[in-house]
């Protein structure tokens, strides 16, 4: 990481972190949703600072665009008639501060054990390479991710298919 | 490296001024109504009836199960472009491969209808809607 990544490093890390408070912190539903695409935004700026511009236009396109959307619709769709909706973990605070302090615990020490060869970010392979890798050495997962794909929209067309009533 | 990051710094600057400017300019010179009418919904001159908190359609989500799906298939065609050189041949008969396999499952929900939001149902829920009305006012 250079002096310009490494600077601009901060304020996106505290963006992602702030979005991601607001997500779990926000009583209205919605609110969380628009937060949880700010916290995916900067996510996929990170992914810029790596020098990962493949990942981050999949994480813009995938993420900011439709999985938002997905939740967004979710949201919609089961809201129920009037009345405030509660976020089911806003009454487990007590309970999350042990798992967080767990899991942080556990990250801490794999992530202080592990022992990453000192890889520039610019010997990462570029987008360009990335991309040839995926097309050359990686041929046959990327044909399987298209049927992969396939069964994915049968399955949708199947979920939301009326059950037939014999 | 900097070369090649300013000019996304740049245009997230701009679209910040930009949205800002909008709505700065608009708090300053827009008008403040706080009519009887200021707070409903704007529908075109119709005036609303019954309630938003009606049931959607499942098929809105489905929709939008498939845009993922269908979104996740641009990014691969976005990673060939990008190596269309490198890729040579036998990348454009993977695209080929791959495009005409998400073909035909595009094909495959053509052929269930999942595309049409058909004019016979249509016509079904806008006649219920006066029954809807009816009963919402009780």
């Amino acid at each position: 990481m250079n002096e310009f990544s490494s600077a601009a490093f901060y304020p996106v890390a505290v963006m992602v972190l702030a979005a991601a408070v607001l997500v779990v912190s926000f009583k209205n539903l919605i609110y969380s949703a628009l937060a949880m695409i700010a916290c995916f935004a900067g996510v996929a700026a990170l992914f810029v600072l790596l020098h990962a511009e493949l990942l981050a236009s999949a994480q813009i396109l995938l993420y900011v665009g439709a999985i938002s959307i997905l939740i967004l619709f979710a949201i919609m769709l089961t809201r129920n008639r009037g009345g405030e909706v509660k976020l089911f973990f806003h009454q487990q605070a007590w309970m999350a501060i042990p798992v967080v302090a767990i899991v942080g615990l556990i990250l801490i020490i794999v992530i202080g054990s592990a022992h990453y060869n000192a890889a520039d970010t610019a010997q990462n392979p570029g987008t360009k390479d990335l991309a040839s890798m995926l097309f050359n050495q990686y041929a046959f997962p990327f044909e399987l991710v298209s049927l992969v794909l396939l069964v994915a929209i049968v399955g949708a067309i199947l979920l939301a298919k009326k059950e037939k009533i014999k | 490296m900097e070369a090649v990051l300013w000019p996304l710094l740049v245009y997230f600057a701009a679209a910040l001024a930009l949205v800002s400017a909008i709505l700065t300019l608009s708090y300053l010179l827009g008008q403040r109504h706080r009519d009887a009418e200021t707070g409903k919904p704007y529908e075109s001159g119709i005036v609303s009836t019954g309630s938003a908190r009606v049931r959607f359609d499942v098929k809105f989500y489905q929709n939008a199960m498939f845009f993922v799906i269908f979104d996740l298939e641009a990014v691969f065609i976005f990673a060939w472009a990008l190596a269309v050189r490198q890729a040579g041949w036998t990348g454009y008969a993977e695209i080929v491969i791959f495009i005409g396999v998400l073909g035909s499952a595009l094909a495959y929900l053509w052929r269930q209808g999942q595309l049409d939001w058909g004019p016979r149902r249509r016509r079904r829920l806008a006649m219920d809607i006066p029954k809807e009305n009816d009963r919402l006012r009780g």
